[in-house]
C-alpha cells in the first residue's frame, strides 16, 4: 500500500523531470487523455491524476493513478529532484488545489454526461465510445464499458418509455457481457486469450450495430418528416414484459 | 393464394409457397453514412436476401392480409381497400416494408417486449411511424398506379419461410382488433402478445 500523501508530493517534485516521466509512462499518459479532460495540459493531467489517487481510493480511475505514481517513482523520474525551489513546489501546490476544487465534479460529471446523452439518444456518441472498448488497453477498456454499463442502468430506470427503456437495457447487457470477457482476458494468455479478444470483438461490434440500427431509424424518420408523429401513441405496460401501443386516428 | 396488386416497388421475383407469395429483392437496400463526430462511417446492406411475405385472409367475407417486417414482426392489415378486385401492397417504403393500402382509423401495436432486442424494437418504431405518416397523409398512399406480376414455384429458404408463431410483436393496421373482426389464428396470436 502506498502512502498517497507522500507519493502525490513527490509527483509534485518530479515535474522538473517532465521530459523523462513522459517517457517511461507513455501508456498512462494515453489513459489519461482518454479521459476527456480537454483543458488541462500533460503537467496538469499528472498532477490532477496525483490527487485522483487520494480522492478516489479504491475506484478504476484511483487504481489507474496508482499505477501512475508507481511509474512515476522510477529511478530517472527522480534525477533533479534536488533542483526542484520551494517557490517552485508551491506554485505547482496552488495549481493544484485549483484543479482539485474542479475534480469530483469532473468525475461526477462523466457518468452524468453519458446519462443525458443516452436520454437525448445521441447514437452515434456511444458508437465511438464503445469503440473504445476493443483497446488492447485493458484497464481502460473495462473502465469505458463499466462507466457506459453503470451510466446506462440509471438511464434506463429513468426512461418512461417501456421501449426505450428496454433498448437501454439490451445495450446494458452487452456491455455486462464485454466486461465478463475483460476480466477473463486479464486472467489468460496465449490462444485462449486471442479466443477471448476475438469474442470481445463480435460482442463490440454487435452492440456497434445495435446502436447504428437506431440511429439509422432516428435518421430515417427526420429525413421523412416523421419524427414526433408517435407523440400519440398511447402505451401500456402489460404484465409478462408486454407492452400494447394504440394509435387512433383523431376527427 | 389470390394475387394482390403492386402499387410501387418492383420485386425482382415472386414465388408461392403454402398459399404465401414471397416478394423477392436479391438485396435490402441500405446504403449510406452515418457521421461520428468528424468521420463519415458507411453503413452497407444489412440482409443479401430479402423476402418479403404477403398471405390473404378471408374473415366474415372480409379480406384481410398480413405480413412480417424484420422476421419476428407480425404485420396485420385488418382494413384493407380493394382495387379492381384486389387489395394493394405498396414496397417503396423503407426498406421493401410493406403497406397494404388501408382504410385506417388505428394502428397499434401488441408486443413481448422482454424478448425483442434494441434493433427489433427500432425496427418495430420506425415502422409503427410510417403506418401512422401514411394514415395522417404526411406520406402519399394515392393509388395512381397498378402492377401486375408473375408467380413462380420455387423453394424457399427455411430461415425465410413465414411463421406466424415466431412473431415477438404483432403490428396491427386499420380497425382496433377485436375477437368479432379477427380470425381465430390471429385471435390467438393477438392474445399471447397481449
Amino acid at each position: 500500500m502506498i502512502d498517497s500523501t507522500d507519493t502525490t508530493q513527490k509527483v509534485f517534485q518530479s515535474f522538473v523531470t517532465l521530459d523523462s516521466l513522459f517517457a517511461s509512462i507513455n501508456d498512462f499518459m494515453r489513459l489519461i487523455q482518454d479521459m476527456s479532460i480537454p483543458s488541462l495540459k500533460g503537467v496538469d493531467k499528472i498532477t490532477l491524476v496525483g490527487q485522483w489517487s487520494m480522492h478516489l481510493g479504491e475506484s478504476p480511475i484511483g487504481k489507474i493513478s496508482e499505477k501512475l505514481i508507481l511509474s512515476a517513482s522510477s529511478p530517472e523520474s527522480w534525477m533533479k529532484v534536488s533542483q526542484v525551489s520551494i517557490k517552485e513546489i508551491k506554485d505547482i501546490q496552488d495549481l493544484t488545489q485549483s484543479l482539485l476544487l474542479k475534480i469530483p465534479d469532473q468525475f461526477r460529471s462523466r457518468e452524468a454526461e453519458y446519462i443525458d446523452r443516452i436520454e437525448q439518444k445521441d447514437y452515434p456518441f456511444f458508437i465511438s465510445e464503445v469503440g473504445k472498448i476493443s483497446t488492447d488497453n485493458l484497464q481502460l477498456a473495462y473502465d469505458t464499458a463499466d462507466l457506459l454499463e453503470k451510466a446506462m442502468n440509471v438511464a434506463k430506470i429513468r426512461e418512461s418509455d417501456p421501449l426505450e427503456s428496454r433498448k437501454i437495457e439490451d445495450f446494458q447487457w452487452s456491455l455486462i457481457e464485454a466486461k465478463r470477457i475483460l476480466i477473463e482476458l486479464s486472467s489468460c494468455q496465449g490462444e485462449y486469450a486471442k479466443q477471448k479478444k476475438s469474442k470481445l470483438e463480435e460482442v463490440v461490434q454487435d452492440l456497434q450495430n445495435k446502436i447504428l440500427a437506431c440511429e439509422k431509424t432516428k435518421r430515417t424518420l427526420r429525413e421523412l418528416g416523421l419524427e414526433g408523429v408517435t407523440k400519440e401513441l398511447v402505451t401500456e405496460k402489460l404484465p409478462n414484459g408486454r407492452v400494447r401501443l394504440v394509435w387512433r386516428k383523431s376527427g | 393464394m389470390e394475387k394482390v396488386w403492386i402499387r410501387k416497388g418492383k420485386p425482382k421475383k415472386v414465388f408461392e409457397k403454402s398459399d404465401v407469395h414471397y416478394f423477392y429483392w436479391p438485396i435490402e437496400l441500405g446504403f449510406g453514412y452515418i457521421k461520428i463526430e468528424d468521420f463519415k462511417v458507411p453503413t452497407f446492406p444489412f440482409k443479401v436476401l430479402d423476402y418479403e411475405p404477403i398471405k390473404a385472409l378471408k374473415h366474415r367475407d372480409n379480406p384481410q392480409i398480413v405480413s412480417r417486417f424484420h422476421y419476428r414482426v407480425l404485420i396485420y392489415f385488418n382494413n384493407p381497400m380493394e382495387v379492381d378486385g384486389r387489395n394493394v401492397v405498396d414496397f417503396s417504403f423503407g426498406s421493401h416494408s410493406p403497406y397494404v393500402i388501408s382504410e385506417v382509423s388505428c394502428v397499434g401495436s401488441n408486443m413481448w417486449v422482454d424478448g425483442m432486442d434494441a434493433r427489433e424494437i427500432s425496427a418495430l418504431q420506425f415502422l409503427i411511424s410510417l403506418y401512422i405518416g401514411i394514415a395522417i397523409k404526411k406520406l402519399r398512399s394515392e393509388v395512381d398506379e397498378i402492377q401486375d406480376y408473375r408467380v413462380e414455384k420455387d423453394n424457399i429458404p427455411d430461415d425465410a419461410i413465414f411463421d406466424l408463431s415466431k412473431s415477438a410483436a404483432v403490428l396491427w393496421v386499420g380497425l382496433y382488433p377485436t375477437e368479432e373482426n379477427t380470425p381465430d389464428s390471429l385471435w390467438n396470436i393477438l392474445g399471447q402478445k397481449k
